[in-house]
């Protein structure tokens, strides 16, 4: 969806058409629903807070003013709305922040002859094995293109925790995807 | 003893060996990783892209949409006055009242109008011919549905 469209679409919501939210809500889903998935680790609380997060962005709508990306603001109700779920689930946000997976190995499997399939399954599984923190910021990072100020703009965390945690992040992924990324270019 | 005398003699000698060496594009690597905007890995991104991006279920879109047509439909229904016209007619009749009360009928001050005297004479004679109990627990009542509705509003606007 190009700029000028989708500020079309934000104005007319704004001035009390819903119908164009759909288009909205069908582009921003999917970064939406990974992004509470990275953080709450569970399909079903993913997509009730995701879902949360957009009824918010619509109550909230007036408020938005075009000083920054769509993308960013409505990231940031839903980051936090997933942290306020968490915190429902009395679990311990700085012990998630700062947890270091016990089942994470550095150890790549043998890799051979993946299909799509299992490609897709192994980079996920490679994912899900990271912190949960390290998880979301590689996500805002490399599959929403965010950049460090939006990424904090987004969490609310400093720029320097952002770097060490998209530092380790990438590097544990690249350990882990390295048998991968062999496999597809060999020599 | 000997186990203090033993572990002595390994402090020192691991002291003696001295600490291992970095690379010496150590500290630059990690000036660049604190200092400047990190770079993307292209061949990270790409896979990341085709495979990491997770899918919520089909009827998604529509599920908010509903929820949203509900939101719609609620506010829809307004009230005829609004609540910002009630508080100013409420703080109007308190004030009146007050005043007429607090004022003597007899001897109006200059500008009071001649039907707010009447007025007053009025709700003198009734307050006057009603007993003290019916007054306070009149006052009482209303307070406790003035104060019903201000906790509802606070309770509405917070649950939003």
């Amino acid at each position: 969806m190009d700029n000028t469209r989708e500020r079309g679409y934000i104005e007319a919501i704004q001035n009390g058409d819903p119908a164009p939210y759909a288009f909205i809500v069908e582009e921003y889903q999917h970064m939406a629903y990974t992004i509470a998935l990275r953080i709450l680790g569970n399909a079903e609380d993913a997509e009730d807070v995701a879902q949360e997060g957009f009824i918010r962005a619509y109550q909230k709508i007036n408020q938005f003013q075009f000083r920054s990306k769509f993308s960013t603001w409505l990231y940031t109700i839903v980051y936090r709305t997933a942290i306020s779920k968490l915190k429902e689930g009395r679990l311990n946000i700085f012990s998630i922040s700062d947890e270091v997976n016990e089942h994470y190995t550095l150890d790549s499997p043998q890799l051979e002859q993946l299909e799509v399939k299992e490609e897709q399954q192994f980079v996920k599984q490679a994912i899900l094995r990271l912190p949960k923190p390290e998880a979301l910021v590689i996500t805002l990072f490399y599959l929403n293109e965010n950049s460090l100020k939006e990424i904090q703009e987004i969490t609310g965390l400093s720029s320097a925790l952002i770097k060490i945690r998209l530092f380790r992040g990438r590097k544990k992924l690249e350990r882990e995807l390295r048998g991968l990324n062999e496999n597809q270019n060999p020599g | 003893m000997k186990a203090k005398k033993r572990s002595t003699d390994i402090r020192s000698h691991l002291q003696k060996a001295g600490l291992d060496k970095a690379s010496s594009t150590f500290s630059s690597v990690i000036m660049k990783e604190i200092e400047g905007e990190p770079e993307r890995d292209i061949q990270l991104q790409t896979l990341l892209l085709r495979h990491a991006v997770e899918q919520p279920s089909v009827n998604f879109t529509e599920s908010v949409m509903d929820r949203v047509k509900g939101l719609e439909s609620k506010s829809s229904i307004q009230p005829v006055i609004s609540r910002k016209t009630w508080a100013v007619v409420v703080l109007t009749c308190i004030t009146l009242t007050v005043w007429i009360l607090l004022s003597d009928p007899a001897t109006p001050g200059p500008g009071l109008p001649g039907y707010l005297v009447d007025v007053g004479k009025g709700i003198n004679t009734f307050v006057s011919g009603v007993p003290l109990l019916y007054l306070i627990t009149f006052f009482a009542v209303s307070v406790l549905v003035v104060g019903d509705y201000v906790i509802r509003i606070v309770g509405e606007s917070r649950s939003r």
